[in-house]
């Protein structure tokens, strides 16, 4: 019997989307384009748009080594970082979302609400993300007092973004970063970003999308650079696959905009989301 | 289904936000932490002593005869000493620019275990 579900959970997945009209992730409305239906990010950046109510998304994130790597690693292939993520919808305005990465074995959680959206003839639409990041790395010295704070890291960021003509969705994102502990004190605590970022549609599947962050205030490392990301959206079946380049190797907010560095290339990466 | 799920999330939430805010926020650095280092061995540096069972412990999981990540091997000490000579070794595990950083799980090695392995490259990384 569990052989029984397993595999016709499997053949569900794996189905043309003509096989479920009722798919409540596939509908195509003539409304706002990038409300719902795309995915809940730009790349790397949270984007205003949500989870139905009581939905699930499941995202599988790569980003691999650098490109110029050529043929010896296949262009960066043979190297990947991971995250695996499960976000839900309480409400059409309030999602939650729980991540884990392979880099620094960092667990994150996000909440996302949205305070004020461009339909209530709002000029912009307004959307709250705040993050918490848990390293999970053994302490790199044991035999020190390590505490457990040290661990933590914060992230809040409000996304201002407008639609143009449905079919272009710009997207301002100030935002800081908290991290407990950092290495002296030429660095901050406290570092903030300002984003930008959008989404074109080119058709009813494919989107591109652009996502970049500049740090307006606060001192991170020497080799620190902007993370900068572009790519295209294909909506298939029931998924949508992010496909980009980019330089930055994190996955969640901390990781993306705290630790890309200058001089580690460019990276091809995917992202894959599944709502259910 | 869903009314469960709104049983326990949001206390689950009310509950994991209280944990992190009773946690709070530090504005702590290493450096006023812990000072500006602590006392480390470079003295008698050897390979099949110290620096074999580093890389073990931190590289040869994916730089080993059946992975070859980046074509890098330092399973033994011909190949690490490839990686010594032309200079990568010790630019990667520093985070040097223009190497790629590793490990890449983010972690760096300790600075004690990166200047064991230094004190070895000035000796010439002899196989002892």
């Amino acid at each position: 019997m569990h052989r029984f579900f397993l595999i016709s959970g499997f053949l569900w997945l794996c189905a043309p989307s003509s096989l479920r009209a009722q798919d409540p992730g596939m509908a195509w409305e003539d409304g706002p384009v990038f409300k719902t239906r795309v995915a809940t990010r730009l790349v790397n950046t949270h984007a205003p748009v949500f989870l139905g109510k009581g939905e699930f998304d499941f995202r599988i994130l790569h980003r691999f080594g650098p490109l110029d790597g050529g043929t010896a690693s296949f262009f960066g292939l043979d190297q990947a970082r991971m995250r695996i993520s499960l976000d839900y919808g309480i409400s059409d305005k309030l999602s939650i979302g729980l991540g884990r990465s392979t880099y620094l074995k960092e667990i994150d959680g996000f909440l996302k609400y949205r305070l004020a959206d461009e339909k209530e003839n709002k000029a912009v639409s307004v959307v709250y993300a705040g993050g918490v990041y848990l390293n999970g790395l053994r302490w790199a010295d044991p035999a020190r007092k390590n505490f457990f704070s040290s661990r933590l890291a914060y992230a809040h960021q409000l996304l201002l973004s407008r639609t143009v003509a449905n079919r272009l969705q710009l997207q301002l994102t100030p935002g800081m970063v908290h991290r407990n502990l950092v290495s002296g004190p030429e660095e901050n605590n406290d570092v903030v970003f300002v984003g930008t970022g959008g989404r074109y549609r080119l058709s009813q599947r494919l989107t591109l999308v652009a996502d970049a962050q500049w740090k307006v205030a606060g001192n991170i490392r020497d080799d620190y650079t902007n993370p900068i990301t572009a790519g295209l959206d294909i909506r298939t079946g029931g998924h949508v696959f992010q496909l980009h380049v980019s330089n930055a190797q994190g996955m969640n907010e901390r990781a993306h905009l705290m630790d890309t560095r200058f001089g580690q290339g460019w990276r091809f990466g995917f992202n894959l989301s599944r709502v259910f | 289904m869903q009314r469960k799920i709104k049983n326990w999330l949001l206390p689950a939430i009310t509950l994991g936000f209280a944990v992190l805010i009773v946690e709070g926020c530090y504005y702590d650095n290493e450096e006023f932490l812990y000072g500006k280092g602590s006392a480390c061995d470079t003295t008698n540096v050897r390979y099949s002593q110290q620096v074999k069972s580093i890389l073990e412990s931190n590289c040869v999981s994916c730089h080993n005869i059946n992975l070859a990540n980046g074509l890098v091997r330092l399973d033994d000490h011909v190949n690490a000493k490839i990686h010594v000579n032309d200079g990568s070794l010790m630019g990667t595990i520093r985070h040097a620019s223009g190497y790629v950083a590793m490990p890449p799980s983010g972690s760096k090695l300790s600075n004690c275990d990166i200047a064991i392995l230094q004190a070895w490259i000035n000796q010439g990384a002899p196989n002892n």
